[in-house]
């Protein structure tokens, strides 16, 4: 080296805060004022090594080997553990002789990070350092991120708001169609009774056009409700189902309307097409019935065939394919596009002489078909009939114990339940208490009864039960507080099934919360009631022929047909004798005259508990005994009220009437049974 | 401007005066954005339209709700998400003055595309003439507020001793003379 550097030490300086000239001993002999500020040790001409241990390179011993690193970043940290400094090593010369000189700056994210009680300050950097501004990054990068996880929360909060915003508009919109039902039921039916007495032709046509007005408008409301209950439910409501036994039960419903329009209603089921699958069953029902009916309702003569197949399959998952095949008037080729936009009818567009109806149907089957994952399809030539066909992906089953017990009866067999056990059933209603019990009874179990949540809680403190049965609205104690009560107070474990009259989610959600292992909805059907209990007592079960024919079940027509739903009576009838029927008769009706005074009274004194408690227990005694219009509308205003709404004028007229109604339906219905 | 003002500004509105009111100057303003993000450029013209409302919506001169901004900015933003840096700046006031440019030398070379002020500081022992050079304009009371903030934040007192705008061409200079007492 013949000619050392320009440069002087000062000027150095300035462009780096850290510099030290090493001798050829590797001795420290000058420092800058910032290491002298850290480091006042320093300028007693110590070894680097005693001074600092050095991390990067890996070997700076001897000033030959300090050499070979000239282009090596320099990181060394004092022996002292307070400070450290990052730089590069020169050659130049000091005092005549060659020397080396570290340029650098202190090691601002190992003193950040070691010694934190130390406080480095802008001016021991020299501006041309970036060690400072990489903090800023850093820090700014922090506060981004902070951003970005406050943005998440608030878009999270935002869409849940969204999502109840949009629930809470579903639930009104089902709760409106609900309510719009009722009095529409009345208008059609009373068109109904308007059209057989007539007999003047103009009047005839008002007649007629007001009733199909009014179907389609029921038609709306249903399509309404129908879609508010699709939204609601989502993609619940999957469960292990009898695949068959669906299928059949969907094909049997609609025989009678094929035979009255003289069509042959078959149902072709491949072989391979597993028996229980996973799924959800009412869905799956909902669209096979519609696609069905509305087949049978387009053909005037042939067929309408169900088939079911395989048309793939993976280990455990497989798709079936449902076709209703229709042998009716067909479809042109321009509107098969068209057939499941909400609002299309045949009647529009082709000039058939069928009724076609609101158009909402088939808009429904679209949105089922693919909510449950599949897609439809149509191939329709006109005049030759239609081939609705979707495919639906599901999972092949086992049966679990209860669905083997069951061994799925036929139509002229009768299953008959043998369980065992003590059951506490608990409602505040007489009827349902003694319908309850016979039910109970009949399945070979001991029934204790309580009328309310305070004598339940009693009694499972006195005796031992294997289950409970516990209606949920309740005077004195509700079953909810009931249930609390029993788990957190007396600590049992036994299993709790609710009874209730509202059949919401929400109810449903209550009941598991507080406690219950179950939920049942009234009116009470013995072979739910059954098959939920088989879930939690010793069961065995046969099947056993049936050897008496039930009683065919009577149609009333009219106004009746609307009020009273015959089948329930007619179980009730095929379960009870007739003089247990006709006891069980006597206290419902008595019960109901009796509720309807309370009701009255709680009116006039303007007792909104009473009144609630009093339209809760008529709702529950009109389900018991099938009465579903007066059931379904004191459920409504119980459900109302419940919500904080206000009746309309003329509410407790408007129920008088129907109670009266209900109770006449009833009347004539026991006398068939009585005959 | 940066994201970093924006969001400040909001969050000093609804610190201060709750979110209806900050909703309220946010659709006043009629900037679509309500969220910023630190780091993001965004339009110097959505800064200018959020204080112009914030002065009609709280019924405030635009000179007082920038000031206020500026306190704000040091004693809650700043210290919080900028702890370390400003602690690096300086242990005093005066230090602090004199660190000023080289601070925002130093925002200049991480925050890229973005055009930050200059400070040049002339000091005497208590008093300093401090000039503040800006592309933008209408900022100098937000520098006020900065300036008393940092005197909080140093437990010193300032007084303005006077504050003179310099013509220049685009954008601003302002030189403030300035006293500092301990307190």
């Amino acid at each position: 080296m013949n000619k050392w550097a320009d440069i002087s030490w000062q000027e150095l300086q300035r462009l780096f805060s850290v510099v030290m000239c090493i001798d050829q001993d590797m001795k420290i002999i000058y420092a800058s004022e910032t290491l002298k500020n850290y480091l006042p040790e320093i300028e007693n001409n110590l070894l680097v090594s005693d001074c600092f241990d050095i991390l990067r390179p890996s070997d700076l011993s001897t000033y030959s080997e300090a050499i070979k690193n000239l282009n090596s970043l320099c990181l060394m940290t004092a022996k002292n553990e307070k400070f450290a400094v990052r730089g590069q090593l020169l050659r130049t010369g000091y005092d005549d002789q060659e020397v080396l000189c570290f340029c650098g700056a202190p090691w601002l994210f190992w003193i950040n990070s070691h010694c934190p009680d130390i406080q480095m300050n802008m001016d021991d950097f020299s501006p041309q350092d970036v060690q400072l501004d990489q903090l800023f990054f850093m820090s700014t990068e922090k506060q981004m991120i902070a951003d970005l996880e406050n943005f998440n929360k608030e878009l999270t909060v935002a869409k849940n708001k969204l999502e109840a915003a949009n629930d809470a508009q579903h639930r009104f919109f089902a709760q409106m169609s609900h309510e719009m039902r009722t009095p529409l039921n009345g208008v059609m039916s009373a068109l109904s009774l308007m059209e057989e007495n007539t007999g003047d032709s103009k009047k005839d046509k008002l007649v007629s056009l007001a009733k199909s007005s009014s179907q389609n408008l029921m038609d709306v409301i249903n399509y309404v409700l129908d879609l508010s209950k699709l939204e609601l439910a989502g993609g619940e409501g999957r469960s292990t189902f009898d695949l068959m036994e669906l299928l059949h039960s969907a094909v049997k419903i609609l025989k009678a309307k094929s035979k009255e329009r003289s069509l042959v209603l078959e149902l072709d089921v491949a072989n391979d097409v597993p028996v229980y699958c996973l799924g959800s069953p009412s869905r799956l029902r909902q669209v096979l019935l519609n696609l069905m009916i509305n087949a049978i309702k387009f053909t005037d003569k042939g067929s309408v065939t169900l088939r079911v197949f395989k048309s793939s399959e993976q280990e455990n998952n497989c798709t079936l394919q449902f076709e209703v095949i229709d042998t009716g008037v067909g479809i042109s080729p321009e509107n098969t596009e068209l057939v499941f936009e909400p609002f299309w009818t045949a009647h529009q567009n082709d000039k058939t002489q069928v009724d076609a109806g609101t158009g909402l149907g088939l808009d429904i089957v679209r949105r089922n078909v693919e909510y449950m994952g599949g897609k439809i399809h149509i191939d329709s030539e006109p005049g030759k009939g239609s081939r609705f066909w979707f495919d639906w992906p599901t999972t092949s089953q086992a049966p679990d114990e209860q669905q083997i017990n069951k061994l799925a009866p036929t139509e002229s067999q009768k299953t008959t339940y043998h369980l065992t056990g003590k059951i506490l059933l608990v409602d505040d209603n007489h009827t349902n208490l003694i319908l309850g019990s016979m039910i109970l009874e009949s399945f070979g179990i001991d029934v204790i009864t309580a009328e309310n949540g305070k004598e339940a809680v009693s009694a499972v403190q006195e005796q031992q039960f294997d289950l409970i049965l516990m209606d949920v609205h309740m005077p004195e104690m509700d079953g909810l507080e009931a249930t609390h009560q029993i788990r957190h107070v007396l600590k049992q474990e036994l299993p709790i099934i609710a009874l209730t009259a509202l059949s919401y989610d929400r109810e449903k959600t209550r009941c598991l919360e507080s406690g219950m292992n179950s939920y049942l909805t009234k009116p009470i059907i013995k072979e739910n009631l059954a098959k939920e209990l088989a879930k939690w007592l010793p069961s065995t079960s046969h099947i056993e022929k049936v050897d008496r024919t039930l009683k065919p079940q009577t149609k009333t027509v009219g106004v009746g047909d609307n009020l009273i739903d015959g089948s329930v009576l007619s179980e009730l009838a095929g379960e009870l004798s007739l003089k247990d029927l006709e006891k069980v008769s006597s206290t419902v009706l008595s019960e109901i005259e009796a509720h309807w005074d309370d009701l009255i009274h709680a009116s006039d004194q303007d007792d909104q508990s009473s009144l609630l408690r009093h339209i809760h227990s008529l709702s529950s005694l009109f389900r018991s005994f099938g009465l579903k219009a007066a059931g379904e509308t004191f459920g409504s205003t119980e459900l109302c009220l419940r919500n904080g709404g206000v009746l309309g004028d003329g509410w407790l007229a408007k129920h008088e009437q129907l109670k009266t109604d209900s109770l006449c339906a009833l009347a004539k219905e026991l006398e068939k049974h009585n005959a | 401007m940066y994201g970093l003002i924006n969001n400040s500004l909001k969050n000093m509105i609804i610190e201060k005066f709750g979110d209806k009111q900050w909703q309220e100057i946010l659709s006043s303003s009629g900037v679509p954005e309500d969220s910023f993000l630190t780091m993001r450029s965004y339009d110097d013209v959505i800064t200018y339209q959020l204080v112009e409302a914030s002065s009609k919506v709280l019924d405030a001169p635009a000179e007082t709700c920038l000031e206020m901004f500026g306190e704000y900015w040091v004693l809650e933003v700043a210290s919080k998400s900028y702890g370390m840096l400003l602690d690096a700046a300086g242990n005093d006031m005066a230090q602090f003055l004199r660190n000023m440019n080289a601070l925002h030398d130093r925002i200049t070379s991480t925050f890229l595309d973005y055009t930050p002020p200059e400070f040049h500081v002339e000091d005497g022992d208590d008093y300093y003439k401090i000039h503040y050079l800006s592309q933008r304009e209408g900022f100098t009371p937000f520098v006020v507020g900065i300036l008393k903030g940092l005197a909080i934040r140093f437990g010193q007192t300032i007084k303005i001793l006077d504050q003179t705008d310099v013509d220049v061409e685009t954008g601003t200079h302002t030189i403030f003379n300035i006293q500092l007492e301990k307190q």
